[in-house]
């Protein structure tokens, strides 16, 4: 089977990018078998897309399933994690709520890798006028927390998933850019980018494969700590009531619910953040084995 | 260029910036969709009181002049009326800004308490048994949102060992006190475990710089080296990422101050969004950006006492 | 002569994650007082692991497992943690070969050049004074001024005449220095080699050179020891080494010089590369390289014998490099 690899070929101190077809990469195989947090990350992670995509499987009641009788009971056998105040069972609304958080997650990452790393790249190669103005606006968006910007933008827009999308991606795409466009300074005074100038190789084609494959390692490895952020990001905005809304099963609503009986009824707010934490290690140590991985590519 | 020619330096490019945020506030305010003042008003407004407020608050004028009236009200202190709290919101954040001011600093405190050993003792122990424990132990606090962490907390310290108040702001100061610390606590979480991580990575890379290595062969005794070699590079990164912290908090207090109850701006932002009270949300957000310019500008100075490449060259 | 350090039988192994790297390997030589002491060898031979093994600054994973060093009569292995840290600076001392990275950028040279006053007894008035004298002896102009500055600000020579300032500042008996020109460019090299002579001469100090340039060898050695994968290969006198070696690596390396060859001649270079020291070798290490190799070679590690007063070698045939000619005729 032969996989398409980008090797690192470091040529008397320069690094070049070629694309090869290969088998697999030796080197990057034994590391992957070694690392065991990256193994232990894939492994949840493997376990929450399993939950993601058949809860059905997996919970013991439907999520919306009310039962007035058995309102705000502790866990048991019938209900592993116990019910909330409608009588619903938290399991299995934790678990059905795993597909939308972990939806969420990605898909609030992935707009703003694309756009930011894309921001960053055209800054970075263009630079002069361009990487002055983006770069301005850029530090001008930064004066404002994370936070606060897209609660400001939920506020403008108004609550609701569709929202919390918008609002993430406007706000999410400044650390990629950030952080493409000082790789690509790194890079663009390295000989092989003026080589291939002097070769007569028009932008695009530098851009795309001698700038870009060598550029996108820290912003993947920020990717897989990101998912991280826009989860807990839409959990804690589903849990101001700004994000998802009721009865929709998201963890971070689900904790929201429980607060008001927190004194009586610790497992309606346990569970799911354990699930939300679970998630996020899963991430965290699969975007750490992808920065070790990506570090001692070549070497 | 000394110290002071840099402060001063720095001060001046704070006022662009300030401006530009605040052109940016005001318009996107103004996008929020619908009539500021019917919203004001409510339902009961009749077309005269509509027509008066309008005029009153010079929406009738063109647009840059309604700038310049903001900043001029700004500057005398006058950011609007809320009609909710009954209050002008210039008192309103007066009033609640300490609350999250202090709940940040000692925050800060805590983190610095927390990831200055423990970065310090990962780092030296390089991927030892103790070096994973803390680092997967950052990785667990990472990854964990913080109303959860905080509502948990709540429920072990609070709810059942009783040791700490379940939420609110205390009437005296020693009730404060004790109010603040397990909100404080949970925020920590969070920002200790990223300054642990930066301390242990930046004093690995120390550990391995030649002058280190120099060091000791002229037999300069391991206290100085660690005090006045590892411990004094480190603190550039180290202080740097604490200020952008600092400031990330503001963010973060939104959600601690919604789970503790307590009454700072980050609670009342989100109470305004509740209430479609949009000047208190201006306010809050001006007062914000304000703030962490404020923040980032100490952090620069900070960043030039320690690093000696910066104001001189 | 006195003998001022002796290095006997010195093992230091790096235990890294999966293999350990054997860079040191029953090294031993000695140096006497007020001598120049060269060591030469290609990179990755071990010769800056003997300095940072004599100072006993190794960084994990490296460890010395065996041998002993005695510097004055003291076994320097066998002193605590507490006590070595006596005996560097004031006793030894070493100039490392980037002198840029070598010092502190947060702190002024003034604060670094005090700090190797400790110990002393000394006001600041007269501290001040010994650490503008020791700058003006190293030949740096408008000493004052420089010790307020930082290290950024300096040159790559001048920041390797600092680095020199500082350690001569502890009045060291010997003098380790690390390749100490090879980061600079020609003019700079010259007048630093002359400097570290000046120096050695007035403060009485023994040097021990460590490089792989052998023009500065001869600009500055007495004896030479050459080292060949964690192994010293031959020691000798610097007119007897390059008038007759006898090791067939140290001849290697005399035919690669440029001017040995004839014009419109192919360089010489030996053949092969240098072995991977995370794997043991059994027999002598140069072998698979070597043109008077026999099979014998392959089994048995030559000791290193003394072939002459103060000549030794590590070689099971020296009896056929008898006849060849060294670099000079003397």
């Amino acid at each position: 089977m032969h996989t398409l690899t980008l090797e690192l070929n470091w040529s008397r101190g320069n690094k070049m990018i070629t694309m090869t077809k290969d088998g697999f990469n030796d080197k990057k195989i034994s590391l992957l078998k070694r690392s065991t947090s990256m193994n232990i990350g894939v492994i949840l992670l493997l376990i929450m897309v399993l939950l993601a995509i058949f809860p059905q499987f997996i919970a013991t009641h439907g999520p919306t399933d009310c039962s007035y009788k058995d309102m705000l009971k502790p866990p048991s056998s019938k209900h592993l994690f116990g019910t909330d105040n409608y009588g619903r069972d938290i399991f299995s609304r934790v678990i059905f709520a795993t597909r939308i958080d972990l939806t969420i997650g990605f898909f609030a990452t992935i707009v703003p890798f694309v756009m930011g790393s894309l921001v960053g790249l055209l800054a970075g190669y263009y630079g002069k006028w361009l990487d002055s103005i983006l770069m301005r606006i850029l530090d001008i968006f930064m004066i404002f927390p994370f936070m606060v910007l897209v609660i400001a933008i939920i506020a403008i827009l108004g609550g609701g998933i569709k929202n919390i999308y918008i609002a993430i991606w406007l706000v999410g795409w400044r650390y990629y850019a950030r952080l493409v466009r000082s790789e690509v300074l790194q890079i663009k005074n390295l000989e092989f980018i003026q080589a291939a100038k002097t070769l007569g190789y028009n932008d695009s084609r530098i851009i795309l494969r001698h700038v870009l494959p060598n550029v996108l390692n820290s912003a993947i490895v920020y990717a897989a700590s990101d998912v991280v952020q826009c989860m807990l990001a839409a959990a804690s905005l589903s849990f101001l009531g700004l994000g998802i809304q009721p009865p929709t099963p998201e963890w971070g609503a689900i904790i929201s619910e429980g607060k008001a009986f927190i004194r009586t009824a610790w497992w309606t707010t346990v569970f799911p953040g354990i699930f939300l934490m679970i998630s996020g290690l899963g991430f965290s140590f699969v975007g750490d084995g992808l920065s070790d991985i990506l570090r001692t590519k070549g070497r | 260029m000394s110290l002071l020619n840099y402060i001063f330096k720095r001060i001046i490019q704070m006022i662009p910036v300030i401006i530009i945020v605040s052109i940016l506030i005001f318009f996107i305010v103004r996008l929020i969709p619908g009539d500021p003042v019917t919203i004001r008003l409510g339902i009961k407004a009749t077309p005269q009181m509509i027509e008066t407020l309008h005029k009153e608050i010079g929406l009738d004028k063109p647009i840059f002049v309604q700038y310049v009236l903001f900043i001029k009200n700004i500057l005398n202190g006058n950011l609007g009326y809320s009609i909710r709290y009954c209050a002008p919101i210039y008192d309103l954040l007066k009033q609640k800004i300490m609350v999250t001011l202090f709940l940040i600093s000692v925050s800060l405190t805590f983190s610095v308490i927390i990831s200055f050993p423990l970065g310090y003792f990962a780092a030296i122990k390089e991927n030892k048994i103790q070096d994973q424990i803390i680092r997967n132990g950052a990785l667990i606090a990472l990854a964990t949102p913080q109303f959860w962490t905080g509502l948990v907390l709540m429920i072990i310290f609070a709810v059942s060992m009783k040791i700490f108040p379940v939420g609110g702001w205390g009437e005296s100061w020693p009730q404060r006190l004790r109010a603040i610390i397990l909100p404080a606590f949970t925020q920590s979480l969070w920002t200790g475990a990223l300054l642990t991580r930066n301390l242990r990575n930046s004093i690995i890379d120390i550990l391995k710089m030649d002058y280190i290595d120099f060091a000791k062969s002229t037999g300069l005794s391991t206290r100085v080296i660690k005090k006045r070699y590892i411990i004094r590079n480190a603190m550039i990164p180290y202080i740097t990422l604490g200020g952008l912290e600092l400031s990330y908090m503001l963010g973060g207090s939104i959600i601690v101050e919604r789970v503790f109850a307590l009454p700072g701006i980050g609670a009342l932002m989100v109470e305004s969004i509740y209430g479609r009270d949009y000047s208190v949300i201006q306010g809050v957000v001006l007062l914000i950006a304000l703030l962490v310019i404020i923040i980032n500008l100490f952090t620069d100075l900070m960043y030039a006492y320690l690093d000696p490449r910066v104001k001189l060259e | 002569m006195n003998k001022i350090l002796e290095v006997k039988n010195l093992e230091t192994n790096f235990f890294c994650k999966n293999e350990i790297v054997r860079a040191l390997q029953g090294v031993s030589f000695t140096v006497h007082e007020d001598e120049t002491f060269g060591i030469i060898g290609e990179s990755g031979c071990g010769k800056s692991t003997v300095c940072y093994s004599i100072l006993r600054i190794l960084k994990d994973p490296g460890k010395i497992s065996s041998g002993s060093i005695i510097y004055k009569g003291i076994d320097l292995l066998e002193l605590s943690e507490k006590e070595m840290v006596r005996y560097r600076g004031s006793e030894i001392g070493m100039i490392f070969q980037e002198a840029m990275t070598a010092l502190n950028p947060v702190l002024t040279i003034r604060e670094q050049i005090y700090k190797a006053f400790k110990g002393k007894e000394l006001t600041k008035l007269e501290k001040e004074e010994k650490a503008i004298e020791t700058l003006k002896m190293v030949g740096i102009s408008s000493a004052k001024e420089r010790l307020s500055q930082y290290p950024f600000q300096f040159s790559g020579g001048m920041s390797q005449r600092i680095m020199i300032a500082i350690v001569l500042a502890s009045n060291p008996k010997l003098l380790l220095a690390d390749e100490p020109t090879t980061s600079l460019d020609v003019t700079i090299q010259d007048q630093i080699l002359k400097l570290i002579n000046k120096l050695k001469k007035y403060f009485g100090m023994s040097v021990i050179l460590v490089t792989h340039n052998l023009g500065v060898i001869t600009e500055m050695c007495d004896r030479v020891a050459v080292m060949y994968a964690g192994k010293i290969m031959e020691i000798a006198e610097i007119l007897t080494l390059f008038s007759e070696p006898r090791h067939p690596y140290t001849i290697g390396l005399f035919k690669s010089m440029p001017y040995e060859g004839t014009p419109g001649e192919k360089l010489y270079s030996i053949e092969g590369s240098p072995p991977d020291l995370s794997n043991p070798i059994k027999g002598c290490p140069f072998e698979p390289r070597c043109r008077y190799k026999e099979k014998i070679c392959k089994k048995i590690l030559p000791e290193l014998k003394e072939i002459k007063k103060e000549h030794y070698s590590r070689c099971n045939f020296v009896e056929k490099l008898e006849n060849v000619k060294g670099l000079i005729e003397l």
